[in-house]
């Protein structure tokens, strides 16, 4: 196992958090209150979370998170946060590669590496955290 | 019209056993992952290994499918570790 004891219990409070965020935000499909447990399951096996799930009638939200443990402390080493529509296209899409210090307008991000690119290749600053990509994909969702 | 209501929310306690169930053997999730690299392998015409020794760490990676292909090989290469937990496996370590 990737993690064991105090690593394991602070993974399913991160995951926890997710759920939280997730349904607190959307409305769900019934099967994913079945699936979330079994991808979480996957993060005990391989210290990484994915998954996908309707958030709409025409957008998905898909979230991986590779997880590392620095000292005792849980930490998102690598992350990939897509808001996919219809076609198929990343209508938005978060990532902390560390390949952008500055926005499309070349102001310097606030939270560097963390970054957002839209639908259409602009870079936007992002805090990195999964509970705000949420926030602002139910935003999103209302506008539209 | 019956108004629909929104499925329930399952509670932390019932969240934290279903996880620690069992329901997923790490032979079905070392699975997924296969299949997941082969579909990359197929779209790309390359195998993961030589993806990942010519794309991670180069800004060619900033792009959706380059990224989840590298978090799923290594996500492959730890699974492999906890269920085969040999120093031999310690060498591809990445």
């Amino acid at each position: 196992m990737p993690f064991e004891g105090r690593q394991r219990a602070a993974a399913l409070d991160h995951c926890w958090s997710i759920y939280l965020s997730l349904t607190r935000a959307f409305i769900l499909p019934e099967e994913f209150h079945a699936e979330f447990p079994v991808a979480v399951e996957s993060v005990l096996i391989s210290a990484t979370l994915q998954f996908t799930v309707p958030i709409g009638s025409d957008l998905t939200l898909s979230l991986r998170e590779e997880y590392v443990f620095d000292r005792q402390r849980l930490t998102v080493n690598r992350y990939s946060y897509n808001l996919i529509d219809a076609a198929g296209n990343n209508f938005r899409r978060a990532d902390n590669l560390p390949f952008h210090r500055t926005d499309y307008r070349k102001r310097l991000l606030t939270h560097p590496p963390h970054h957002i690119h839209d639908q259409r290749g602009r870079v936007f600053s992002f805090s990195g955290d999964v509970h705000h990509f949420i926030a602002d994909a139910k935003t999103l969702l209302s506008t539209r | 019209m019956a108004k629909r209501n929104p499925p329930q929310r399952m509670t932390k306690k019932k969240f934290v056993k279903m996880v620690t169930s069992g329901t997923l053997s790490a032979d079905r999730a070392i699975g997924n992952m296969v299949d997941e690299l082969q579909r990359y392998e197929r779209k790309y015409g390359m195998r993961s290994e030589v993806f990942y020794a010519l794309i991670p760490g180069t800004p060619a990676e900033d792009q959706p499918d380059f990224l989840n292909w590298a978090i799923c090989y290594r996500s492959y290469f730890r699974a492999l570790q906890s269920k085969f937990p040999l120093k031999e496996l310690s060498r591809y370590a990445i």
